[in-house]
């Protein structure tokens, strides 16, 4: 239930923001601040583009920059978890030093990060993999360890099957059930982290529009025209709800042992039926 | 046999080896250097590393003496290991040399440091006050106040700290007119002021706190109304919040210790935000104007002394764990 209800709202969002990022802003000040049109539902800004137009580019680039930056950090995080598992000496240094990185605030290290970069999205994306990478390498070595620790993989690594074998096709698909609720989790922190950056002046350029420059332009004019505060702040939440949704449902069941197991269900109430239709005991 | 001096250092090991707290002691004063140093090269590595930044536009054509020593100053020569352990020392001696802008790095976050750790403390201290009595009632009942609580937490995790601070600003400062919407008033010139200009602030840091903390003490709380000890007291009487409160406050200081470590080192992030809207002279709002003019010596001066002071809060905390759990201190 609520997996489906977090696809369905992200579903909204995503549906919403590639429908309408496609169409003309258009900048004209002699409509600054208007109300809702039939053209603009949701109004204009103080340069007179059209809000609803504007929201959609935002929340496109918003997910899409913290999207590639959790992806690349998910990769190279369970990469390294993965290099370090296979080590038998200098692992447990390695992972204090990504731990030094990881207890450290994350916004300043991201502010810290995107003052050495001109470009902003190179820089957006530079500091939000280096705050995620330490945190995915952590939590996917730690579920590593404990999958080679199950009892079917201690079996298998006894018997004749190579370890090789074992370590990429049982241990490796296994991770990623394991690891994909916090992938959910870090995704909606970096949507948070890169519009608070973008907020501040040190996330994306200002002609790329996303979720915290948006709120940047509306602050000057939230006394007047609180809703061109409101209606980015909604979206944000939508988001964050969804992924928490998400993420919080497939943190709970490993649907890899789930789905055998419901068909060996059907299977032995198939049997118990037919060995009753045939009058078995 | 052998040197007397030698069996008192094998003694004096052993002691501190199978001494539990000198043994985290050790082990989290390990990582605070393990800590520093990286975050040392990391900074060191990218103040060397980057070209153009604030300290050369100290010499522009119109550069005066003073302005060359300056330069001179940012800029050491010499092998690079060399540079590297001249960099250090001058950390650890707090001499953080110069900003872009000519000042004094040191004094300039000392003076910064006071009014941030004030919010920080101040916020963890009321959301700790807050989450625990909230928690408490949440926990022997399943209803409206768990709910509440949930709801609650979720609402406030979902947004950034800089939202939470517009809203806020929009109704208490431009609606209501109670509080102002920026500035920060010393203590001196008027306390109701100086509490005034701090207000919202806080209160932005304290809801971002109780998010997490709402959360974790709720179920610590409901966890420990099921332990065999809990029905012990349940069996003699008592019940409700004080059942809860007996069973699971002492259990809960470790707990309240290390999630109060984690809430100042998060601090740090939310004053950034926070003191940026709200115009404070604090540690996070001079980060934000130096990474915003590329002061490099200043940005990464600010974080190893973030690093550090998370560092020794969470040192501070694993002491209080250990002082205040007797199966700790039995552990060997």
């Amino acid at each position: 239930m609520r997996l489906r209800g977090g696809i369905i709202i992200l579903g909204l969002i995503l549906a919403f923001s590639f429908a309408f990022s496609f169409l003309e802003v258009g900048i004209d000040l002699s409509r600054s601040l208007s109300g809702a049109s039939l053209t603009s539902p949701l109004g204009f800004d103080d340069l007179g583009r059209n809000y609803l137009v504007l929201l959609a580019r935002g929340t496109l680039t918003s997910l899409f920059f913290s999207f590639i930056s959790v992806s690349i950090s998910f990769f190279l995080g369970t990469l390294l978890s993965l290099f370090l598992s296979l080590l038998k000496r200098g692992y447990e240094l390695a992972l204090s030093i990504l731990d030094s990185v990881r207890m450290l605030p994350v916004t300043v290290v991201a502010i810290f990060l995107s003052s050495f970069f001109l470009l902003g999205e190179l820089r957006i994306v530079i500091s939000l993999v280096v705050v995620f990478t330490p945190m995915f390498t952590r939590i996917s070595f730690l579920k590593l360890s404990e999958i080679r620790n199950r009892e079917y993989i201690l079996f298998l690594s006894k018997s004749r099957v190579s370890r090789s074998r074992v370590f990429f096709c049982h241990v490796v698909p296994h991770l990623w059930l394991s690891i994909r609720g916090a992938y959910g989790v870090y995704l909606s922190t970096s949507i948070l982290l890169e519009s608070t950056l973008s907020y501040l002046g040190l996330g994306l350029r200002e002609e790329r529009p996303s979720l915290g420059s948006i709120m940047a332009n509306a602050k000057d004019y939230m006394l007047y025209r609180p809703s061109l505060l409101i209606y980015p702040t909604l979206i944000m939440l939508l988001i964050s709800l969804s992924l928490y949704l998400i993420s919080s449902s497939l943190g709970e069941f490993d649907s890899s042992l789930k789905r055998p197991l419901k068909g060996k269900l059907v299977n032995i109430a198939k049997f118990s039926s037919n060995r009753k239709a045939r009058g078995e005991s | 046999m052998g040197c007397p001096i030698s069996g008192l250092l094998i003694i004096k090991s052993e002691a501190i080896v199978y001494n539990p707290l000198m043994k985290r002691v050790l082990i989290r004063l390990l990582s605070v250097f393990i800590t520093l140093f990286v975050l040392s090269l990391m900074v060191f590595l990218m103040i060397e590393g980057s070209l153009g930044d604030s300290s050369s536009l100290l010499l522009s054509e119109d550069a005066g003496e003073r302005e060359i020593e300056l330069y001179s100053q940012m800029r050491e020569s010499g092998p690079f290991f060399v540079r590297y352990l001249s960099f250090l020392a001058s950390f650890f001696s707090f001499d953080l040399g110069y900003s872009a802008n000519g000042l004094l790095i040191a004094p300039m976050i000392l003076s910064a440091l006071r009014i941030t750790l004030f919010i920080s403390f101040s916020s963890v201290l009321i959301s700790l006050v807050i989450s625990l009595l909230w928690s408490l009632f949440a926990s022997v009942r399943d209803g409206f106040s768990y709910r509440a609580l949930e709801a609650f937490s979720i609402f406030i995790s979902s947004l950034p700290s800089f939202v939470i601070s517009l809203f806020l600003i929009l109704v208490f400062s431009l609606k209501l007119r109670w509080f102002p919407t920026s500035g920060y008033v010393r203590i001196g010139d008027s306390f109701l002021g100086f509490l005034g200009s701090l207000f919202l602030p806080i209160l932005v840091l304290a809801l971002m706190h109780m998010s997490l903390m709402l959360r974790v003490f709720r179920s610590s709380f409901r966890s420990n109304l099921g332990s065999s000890y809990s029905l012990v007291l349940r069996s003699e009487g008592a019940k409700g919040v004080r059942l809860s409160f007996l069973t699971s406050f002492r259990e809960s200081i470790p707990l309240i210790a290390s999630l109060s470590a984690d809430s100042l080192a998060s601090s740090f992030s939310g004053s950034a935000v926070v003191e940026s809207i709200f115009a404070l002279p604090g540690v996070g709002s001079l980060l934000v104007s130096a990474s915003l003019s590329r002061d490099f010596r200043l940005t990464g001066s600010i974080l190893m002394v973030v690093a550090f002071l998370s560092s020794i809060f969470y040192l501070l905390s694993e002491f209080v764990a250990f002082l205040s759990d007797p199966r700790e201190r039995r552990a060997r």
